[in-house]
């Protein structure tokens, strides 16, 4: 009784503010929410003649390949250990980057660093790919032939389980670094100029005056960027996987994630209640992270909280 | 001013509404194409019911429009093509076709889509590889009941061979038309004459000779890499080797093999023995491997070890006859010198002709002109001129038959390649030509193997994975982390130890209960 | 004075050799690419990408350009879904994350949450697609290109956070002056933000100009496909077909290999290397909150 009067009061207080936000709500609720009716299939066989609903239902054996390998552990810890890594030296660098960039002297330094910088973003993994194999492959590797220019040896990287958690971070971050930095430069140059004018009079180095200005008015940017990445630490990020280790068997203990080993599963079948039921499986686990840590950034600080 | 731009909001969520509802309308408007409305349908009718003479003819009098959904990129004359054939189409049975191909690139997974919301297209392509049973189980395809053929695809009824039409039938039910053409893949080594003569090797009649080969590449031609080994080699180098070369066959490829001497038809049960001779395969490849007549980059080469053999980088790949004749041309062109010769690896072994079920045609349940669907049908599958021009192009034009009955094509069949615009549903032995030019050996070969092809029953197998996909899907993931990389000589340590957790990995996965589902169902099919 | 001006050198050094590093390692990949879209496919096939080509070729591109008509109605496909794309992408954006930011609006954690849930949970592929395509009928229309990326929450979010930096005050003093809320997130509020629409409008702008997904799944009209999916198709076909051709005994026609998937590259990456220097303006100069308070 009492909520639904408050509805009322919050209504004719900002009747426009609720109009504002009433295109993004009528969005999701008919392109998100209405096919979200379709997660019943992770528990359904289904049939193309009885669609979704009329579908039998499986219980829960469309769950099953994913513990039947025994590797549900074992790709799970990996999805969630690579993208800790993706997030922790992500955040480093692309700090770093906008903070540089924003410092930097010279207005072309600052586009030319940009511009350069955001290029890789636009490879497709596909041509990521074909780098990757272009730099470290057996014969005609970039990589090797400097190493048989030095005198030492050629490494079979691709039979080595040992480099590639380096280099698929390099490449991630390297794909993303001038994207994401894009983020915190905007904050950078938002920041009111008068603040640093004042710490520059009291005498404050530069190391100084990003610890104490620049890194504290980031932060709620950066809080909700790292709760965005823990929503989906569950979620590898196939094409990266995909695209670099391929299907080369001699690797995938060191670099398989949930993405690629259901592709690979499902490939030949394409089983539709299989795939939901492994992206079901994803979705809970972040769905329980996320509130979990957004329950956390509450109780310290409510305005960094996403919801 | 102020209040216009207070009711600002609402006028923006009016038009967002509005925007959707004019979707939904545009796309009604879609949805109408389909549905018959010709103004001069009544003409082509009345020339239709004077032209045929059949007295229970199919009522036509409708004009109908057909869609059909075939897999490729299509080919550049493709619509001129089609523009033609529906002139025609017309005439004989008062339909147009409107072809949309799906491309390689992205085709399986818009195939599964295009059967969920299921209500646009009439025909579609389906085979063994696009998991024919699998789908028709699912209900994915209408079903042809023999009154049905009889009446509205009278040719492939009283023409084809009964086993043809057997081939296209899931637990006793007609889901799909195969295609008419008995089709037997020939695998084997694609190698440089001029490397064999050079090195002296007079033929590769084996893979001890082929090792000879590769041998004397790698320590003669530095800088060549004698044999890249990319997945396709990977396949059949098993497929020769551990099916052909020992008679076993792979009912349904599901990674099981039988004996085909066995009338039984037994699973052979790799976890009870372990087969050895798989063992002694992967340790001749561990050898290769270290011996560097593999590429090290065989597991992760993004280039196929076809396009590495076409620019001069490996010495030898395997392959089928048809590529095998593709490259004999490419090279003929570009490095006439190198001299491409072909050798089958099954010289003297039975041969398992491929299922008709390799390629076919289905139709759509939810399609609303089944009749018209299966009338195109008949006519692409059995009247000579549809089926070859669909195959070959538009005669005179894109190819033509030379005097002893060969296919000559002419050069604008660029814009048609012979056999490219994926009419493989409906290929027919009677009208399908063999090239005139091509390797030496071709119809050599050809007519060895024919001449040792048996027939089985386990070739139209068509199993039900329902109560296995778990374990397949399992099954599938160690193939190719243990599998792969064992068929090409990666291994770390001994063979044997690999092969053993191979195997070990395949338990885990519940190969034994595939092989019990399985072998059940293979009884049932011979049991009939 | 001194002591500042040291720090400052130092600060210069570590970061000019920090970004010299970072700014070799994202261009030399890209001449290495742009080198190995002029060489001839043999070469690259046997090896690899090198600093210069070993004998010029145009073949990649001369196969791309084989029907220049469909390319450049491509290319027109994806200007114009970029442009709505970005236009309304934008707007509706920064409308939304304005009023889930705003302190005083009680229901702004219900309705971020509202949001946020639908990248956690999704229908998955086939009930969406069933969806757009049976109920809302996106098939073989322009909005079925635009529709699918028109509201991203990550993009919300961050708008979010980029709004809430602004001082409640500004919003006051427009309240004050008697201004009806749309007004001042028009007038007032979008005009300080400028940094970050710009960045968002950016990835929008990106978001809209790589998607092939869309138009993979709704278009069968090659009057509508963007650029990316027609780049996508020439890349992938090979792949795919690799994997069937043999087994299956279709013969394989020509296909576009390995200098194509460079030229192809180099060919997205060109428009972009003009526009954005213009979008760039607003990203770096920025706008100081007491020039607009003043």
């Amino acid at each position: 009784m009492h909520s639904k009067s408050s509805l009322i009061r919050e209504w004719t207080k900002n009747k426009v503010l609720f109009l504002m936000v009433l295109p993004a709500v009528l969005y999701y609720f008919l392109f998100s929410y209405l096919p979200l009716a379709g997660m019943v299939l992770a528990f359904k066989s289904y049939r193309f003649d009885s669609g979704i609903f009329g579908s039998p239902w499986a219980g829960l054996r469309n769950f099953e390949f994913f513990f039947k390998s025994g590797k549900a552990w074992l790709i799970t810890s990996n999805t969630v250990v690579y993208n800790v890594a993706f997030i922790v030296s992500g955040l480093i660098l692309q700090l770093l980057v906008a903070i540089v960039v924003a410092e930097a002297a010279g207005r072309y330094v600052k586009k030319f660093m940009q511009t350069t910088l955001l290029f890789p973003f636009f490879l497709s993994w596909v041509v990521v790919g074909s780098f990757v194999y272009n730099l470290f492959n057996y014969d005609f590797g970039s990589i090797n032939g400097m190493l048989k220019y030095f005198g030492i040896g050629s490494v079979d990287f691709y039979g080595n389980t040992d480099y590639w958690e380096y280099i698929l971070v390099f490449f991630n971050n390297w794909k993303y670094i001038g994207y994401n930095s894009l983020i915190y430069l905007a904050v950078i140059v938002s920041i009111d100029r008068s603040l640093f004018e004042a710490a520059e009079i009291d005498g404050a180095s530069i190391f100084q005056r990003i610890r104490t200005i620049t890194l504290p008015l980031m932060i709620p940017t950066i809080m909700i960027l790292l709760l965005l990445s823990i929503g989906n630490i569950f979620r590898g990020n196939f094409d990266l996987f995909y695209q670099i280790i391929g299907n080369n068997g001699l690797l995938f203990d060191a670099t398989d994630v949930i993405d690629t080993y259901v592709f690979r599963s499902l490939i030949h079948s394409q089983d539709i209640g299989m795939s939901a039921a492994a992206g079901l499986y994803q979705s809970a686990l972040c769905f329980a992270i996320i509130m979990l840590s957004n329950f956390i950034v509450k109780k310290i600080q409510p305005d960094y909280s996403l919801f | 001013m102020k209040k216009v731009r207070k009711k600002f909001p609402l006028l923006l969520a009016l038009a967002l509404f509005v925007s959707i509802i004019s979707a939904c309308s545009g796309g009604n408007n879609d949805g109408s194409e389909s549905q018959p409305a010709s103004p001069d349908a009544s003409l082509p009718a009345a020339v239709q019911s004077g032209e045929s003479a059949k007295p229970t003819g199919p009522d036509t009098s409708e004009e109908v429009k057909l869609k059909m959904v075939l897999i490729g990129d299509g080919a550049p004359d493709a619509k001129a093509v089609y523009d033609e054939l529906n002139k025609k189409l017309k005439q004989d049975i008062n339909a147009t076709v409107d072809v949309q191909f799906l491309s390689w690139a992205d085709w399986s997974q818009k195939y599964q889509l295009l059967f969920s919301t299921g209500d646009d297209f009439d025909l579609i392509i389906t085979a063994t590889w696009a998991q024919f049973a699998d789908n028709a189980r699912k209900g994915a395809f209408y079903e042809i009941t023999p009154d049905v053929l009889q009446k509205y695809a009278p040719r492939t009824h009283s023409d084809n061979l009964p086993e043809v039409l057997e081939a296209g039938k899931v637990e006793g039910k007609q889901y799909a038309l195969p295609m008419n053409y008995h089709e037997i893949t020939i695998n084997g080594y694609v190698v440089r004459g001029d490397l064999m003569d050079k090195y002296g090797i007079a033929s590769i009649d084996s893979i001890d000779d082929f090792e000879k080969y590769l041998d004397a590449v790698v320590k003669n031609e530095k800088g060549m890499v004698p044999w890249e080994g990319t997945n396709y080699d990977n396949w059949i180098i098993a497929k020769t080797q551990l099916e052909e070369l020992r008679e076993q066959y792979q009912p349904g490829n599901l990674g099981l093999r039988v004996d085909l001497n066995d009338p039984g038809a037994k699973i052979i049960d790799d976890i009870a023995n372990p087969d050895q001779g798989a063992i002694d395969l992967y340790k001749r490849m561990a050898d290769w491997n270290k011996k560097g007549y593999i590429s090290k980059n065989a597991l992760v080469n993004k280039v196929t070890s076809k396009d590495s053999f076409l620019s001069g980088k490996s010495a030898a790949f395997l392959t089928n006859l048809l590529e095998a004749n593709a490259t004999y041309q490419t090279v003929k062109a570009n490095h006439p010198e190198w001299d491409v010769r072909f050798y089958p690896a099954n010289t003297t072994k039975k041969v398992v002709a491929n299922s008709f079920m390799a390629n076919a045609m289905a139709i759509n349940p939810k399609s609303k002109n089944p009749e018209r669907a299966l009338m195109l049908l008949d006519l692409l599958r059995n009247d000579e001129w549809y089926n070859q021009t669909t195959t070959f192009g538009l005669k005179g034009k894109h190819w033509d038959v030379s005097a002893d009955g060969k296919l000559v094509l002419l050069p604008a069949s660029q814009g048609y390649p012979p056999d490219a615009a994926c009419p493989w549903g409906w290929r027919n032995e009677k009208y399908y030509l063999s090239p005139s030019d091509g390797l030496s050996n071709y119809d050599a070969v050809q007519t060895s193997y024919r001449g040792r092809a048996i027939n089985t029953k386990l070739n139209n197998f068509a199993p039900n994975l329902e109560n296995t996909k778990s374990q397949q899907a399992a099954l599938k993931d160690v193939e190719n982390q243990y599998e792969l990389p064992l068929r090409l000589g990666f291994v770390k340590g001994d063979v044997e130890s690999s092969y053993k957790t191979m195997i070990d990995k395949k338990k885990a996965a519940g190969q034994e209960k595939l092989i019990e589902d399985i072998q059940q169902q293979l009884n049932t099919l011979l049991g009939q | 004075m001194r002591h500042r001006s040291k720090d400052r050198a130092l600060f210069q050094v570590l970061g000019y050799l920090y970004l010299g590093c970072l700014s070799l390692a994202c261009l030399l990949p890209l001449w290495l690419i742009f080198s190995g879209s002029f060489s001839s496919e043999e070469d690259v096939i046997r090896h690899g990408y090198e600093l210069l080509p070993r004998n010029l070729s145009v073949a990649g591109y001369k196969m791309m350009f084989e029907a220049p008509e469909a390319i450049i109605l491509s290319m027109t496909v994806s200007v114009a879904l970029t442009a709505v794309g970005v236009a309304c992408g934008v707007f509706l954006t920064a409308m939304t994350a304005y009023v889930i930011q705003r302190r005083d609006f009680k229901y702004r954690n219900v309705i971020s949450f509202y949001i946020y849930l639908t990248s956690v949970f999704t229908g998955g592929l086939v009930p969406w697609y069933i969806m757009m395509v049976n109920t809302f009928h996106m098939r073989n229309n322009f909005l079925a290109l635009i529709i699918p990326l028109l509201f991203n929450v990550f993009y919300i979010l961050i708008m979010k956070s980029f709004f809430r930096s602004i001082p409640d005050a500004i919003v006051e003093s427009g309240k004050i002056d008697g201004a009806g809320e749309f007004t001042i997130f028009l007038k007032l509020v979008l005009p300080i933000a400028k940094p970050g629409l710009a960045t968002i409008s950016l990835f929008i702008a990106l978001a809209y100009w790589n998607d092939w997904f869309s138009a993979m799944l709704f278009i069968s009209r090659d009057n509508l496909i963007p650029l990316q999916l027609f780049l996508y198709n020439l890349v992938n076909k090979a792949e795919a077909l690799n994997n069937l051709a043999g087994k299956t005994g279709i013969p394989m026609t020509e296909l576009p290999k390995e200098t194509v998937k460079l030229s192809m590259t180099v060919l997205v990456i060109t428009p972009i290397m003009f526009v954005y220097p213009f979008v760039q303006r607003y990203v770096v100069s920025g706008v100081t909150l007491g020039a607009v308070k003043g």
